[in-house]
């Protein structure tokens, strides 16, 4: 008897240490006395950024997401050189949610990063709730927001504010197989090829699947991204009061035409074995390298990575066109990628550091070497300039085919992207609903509940918008 | 008693015990209880941003049990957790037991049966979502040229939710081996002999001896792996569906990550930790009292 009260207190010990543990685990952090509210102005005092006296040495942390800490680093340290009393270290932190998660927790804990590097869609809460200093603020007198490329620009631009500064920055790019299309009797030249429109794809697809040994058309990973892409090409919001850029968005346009459009033709095309189902970004890779699709849409930054792929594979990559569901008003790709954030909680010379290397940053030289080493867009026409000096684009021109059709699109609510509080939980509906397209479900089931379940994350996004206020 | 007395009597002095014990309980209270009640705390707490929030009762509780989302989750980890165990016990019982039956190369079965569990998950995951990929995995390629059925769980539901119960299966199964067949070589041999003069089959031996004989273990192994189930599962899922399709495979543990670090709603989050902690805490205890009863400790 003594054993088994001993064996099942032990059990019972075990179980509820393991539990209260592991429960334990999800909440790791304390209350502090955050204030929130998003539009408090930040008092800001700089007599003369450019000019900071270098009186005091300062160590500067700078937090990256998408890995390429080594290439940030070399960049950052010219600026380390120049500087007689500032010195920057990059780290990788993980992911663009792991760096927003861990911004957070520093700044709990009191000692936040100088500078932070965040994905698009952390933008409104991070401003929101007091997170992030606006950019502007910050370099806002040094800076002419004119050179800037408003296409890559806009999407951080809320009340004529800029708020973050877009480092990293990309959109949907098309990628195609010209041995495959020249096999398969297409037009395969990058300036004639026919990839404009949903029907292209269809007719392309179904040529290279009836003319080659390929057995699907494209593929494209299961991202919410894409789909969005698919709205600002054809000109349609994503939600309302300007796609959530005049005031929080309270309703979604999943019931639009446009989105009709595009469910059908993504329906079809799966159903018709065009469209090869890719769970991810590695699938889609994958799926396009190997040969078993000729048409794929992958971020831009992955163009180099895909053109080198292609040229080990044995066939020649060129860069088409996001399709829209026609040519008439047409508009363009979202961006997507991150931007650089200077986190709250930082002040004096560290501030007036971090603000330096933004600006630094900010300058086209800086912006070429980024957008030459790693293929994401620069911020400033100049930057573009002197990589056409420097002759990139001869080398690679599939970056600035990819780059004039995002920065010659018309700039709409549309184009500029859809900017909600919550919207890495948009995304997730959007991808959970062509989950559901898939499984079997209609098109009209598909658009009914994602607009319902959009709406719904949009309800609690607005409660949390203190422009609701 | 007396006896059991002086073997507990290793320290002179109460302190000497307490001072010994003082790392553990630190360690235990720092990490294990304070963010606990840290967790509590938080979830009576609107919480968009780490640091900011904004009292509101029980509201996150009340939110979560209207929530349809959440019953959704709570039924998908009910079915992974039944099935898991279940076809994880069985499948170990019956090859913990044939590895204790065979004569040679014991050890090397062994080996063979708990490689699995050695592996780290994030590289089990992996291995799995390849080996059951539908387009390109060779067991799907098998089932589907020896049957004509397609395992496409990518996009059915029902499908994905059988892929990481079988990937939870097959990663778990060495733990419940290690444990089964330890407690097979505890069966005194004069029982199996006095069996097999009775003439008494190879299963029924199993079922009628053996599993009564080590029911001990079986309950350790029921809560454990009950527990495991309940908070596992989260690194197969993340790897090979994130909760998809259409939250077919979205269980309670997945579904509070996705809102704690993805939606960065960290008092819904901490309140649906609070509740699974005690779902948890009560199945353990119903599942005790009820297993106690058919499990075998020895002795009167």
């Amino acid at each position: 008897m003594d054993a088994q009260q001993s064996r099942r207190s032990v059990l019972k010990t075990t179980g509820l240490a393991a539990t209260v543990g592991l429960a334990g685990m999800a909440g790791c952090s304390s209350l502090g006395g955050g204030t929130g509210g998003g539009n408090a102005a930040q008092q800001i005092n700089f007599e003369n950024l450019g000019n900071r006296e270098a009186s005091e040495n300062v160590e500067l942390e700078f937090w990256i997401s998408i890995g390429a800490e080594d290439l940030v680093q070399g960049i950052v340290d010219r600026f380390n050189e120049q500087s007689d009393s500032i010195t920057v270290s990059v780290s990788n932190q993980g992911n663009y949610n792991e760096v927003w998660n861990q911004t957070q927790q520093a700044q709990t804990a009191g000692s936040p990063p100088g500078i932070v590097h965040l994905n698009a869609v952390s933008t409104l809460p991070a401003w929101a709730e007091d997170v992030v200093i606006p950019a502007e603020d910050l370099i806002g007198p040094e800076i002419d927001r004119s050179n800037f490329v408003s296409a890559v620009s806009n999407y951080y631009v809320i009340d004529d504010t800029l708020l973050g500064l877009p480092f990293g920055v990309s959109t949907v790019a098309c990628s195609y197989n010209r041995s495959a299309f020249e096999q398969a009797g297409l037009a395969s030249h990058p300036d004639d090829v026919e990839l404009t429109t949903f029907d292209d794809w269809q007719t392309a697809a179904d040529a290279v699947m009836a003319e080659t040994e390929m057995s699907s058309g494209v593929t494209w990973p299961q991202i919410g991204w894409f789909y969005e892409t698919f709205f600002a090409t054809q000109g349609q919001n994503v939600v309302n009061n300007e796609n959530g850029r005049a005031s929080p968005a309270t309703a979604s346009y999943f019931d639009s035409d446009a989105a009709r459009r595009m469910y059908e033709w993504n329906s079809s095309m799966y159903e018709s074995n065009r469209y090869q189902l890719s769970a991810d970004w590695s699938e889609a890779r994958q799926a396009f390298l190997s040969g078993q699709v000729a048409v794929q849409m992958d971020s831009s930054a992955a163009l180099a990575a895909l053109s080198g792929g292609a040229r080990e594979a044995g066939f020649e990559h060129g860069v088409g066109t996001v399709p829209s569901a026609t040519t008439d008003g047409r508009e363009g790709p979202i961006i997507g990628g991150g931007a650089l954030f200077v986190p709250t909680g930082i002040d004096g010379a560290k501030l007036k550091a971090a603000a330096e290397l933004m600006l630094w940053l900010s300058q086209p030289e800086q912006q070429a070497e980024w957008h030459m080493s790693t293929g994401y867009y620069p911020l400033s026409r100049e930057a573009i300039t002197i990589a056409e000096e420097q002759g990139f684009y001869e080398e690679s021109p599939q970056f600035r085919r990819a780059f004039e059709q995002f920065a010659s699109r018309p700039e709409t609510p549309a184009t500029a992207g859809a900017f909600t509080y919550d919207h890495g939980e948009v995304r997730t509906e959007i991808v959970n609903g062509l989950d559901r397209l898939y499984g079997g479900n209609s098109v009209e089931d598909v658009v009914s509940s994602t607009k319902s379940n959009v709406d719904d994350v949009l309800a609690r996004a607005s409660d949390a918008d203190p422009r609701s206020e | 008693m007396a006896e059991q007395h002086s073997r507990l009597q290793v320290f002179t002095s109460n302190w000497q015990a307490a001072a010994l014990l003082l790392p553990t309980l630190a360690l235990i209270a720092v990490f294990l209880y304070y963010p606990f009640l840290e967790t509590v705390q938080l979830s009576f707490y609107q919480l968009r941003v780490l640091g900011s929030g904004e009292w509101v009762g029980l509201q996150n509780y009340v939110q979560l049990f209207e929530s349809g989302a959440y019953r959704n989750s709570l039924v998908v980890t009910v079915l992974f957790t039944a099935a898991t165990v279940t076809a994880s016990l069985f499948l170990s019982l019956i090859i913990s037991f044939l590895i204790h039956e065979a004569n040679r190369f014991t050890n090397l079965y062994l080996v063979a049966a708990i490689w699995p569990y050695a592996m780290p998950i994030a590289v089990a995951g992996i291995v799995l979502d390849f080996l059951i990929n539908p387009r390109i995995g060779v067991v799907t390629w098998a089932i589907e040229v020896l049957t004509g059925f397609q395992f496409a769980w990518q996009t059915n539901g029902a499908l994905a939710l059988v892929a990481v119960i079988i990937a939870a299966v097959w990663q778990g199964l060495g733990y419940s081996i290690i444990f089964m067949t330890a407690a097979f070589n505890q069966v005194p041999d004069s029982i199996t002999d006095a069996a097999k003069l009775d003439g008494i089959g190879r299963f029924q031996r199993l079922f009628r001896i053996y599993v009564p004989l080590i029911s001990p273990v079986l309950v350790f192994l029921i809560v454990i792996q009950t527990i495991g189930a309940f908070f596992g599962g989260f690194a197969l899922i993340d790897l090979m569906t994130s909760g998809g399709p259409s939250n077919a495979t979205n269980v309670l543990m997945f579904n509070l990550y996705q809102d704690a670090f993805l939606n960065q709603r960290f008092g819904y989050a901490s309140a649906q930790s609070i509740v699974l902690f005690g779902f948890v805490a009560v199945l353990m205890y119903v599942q005790l009292r009820v297993t106690d009863r058919y499990a075998y400790y020895g002795g009167a």
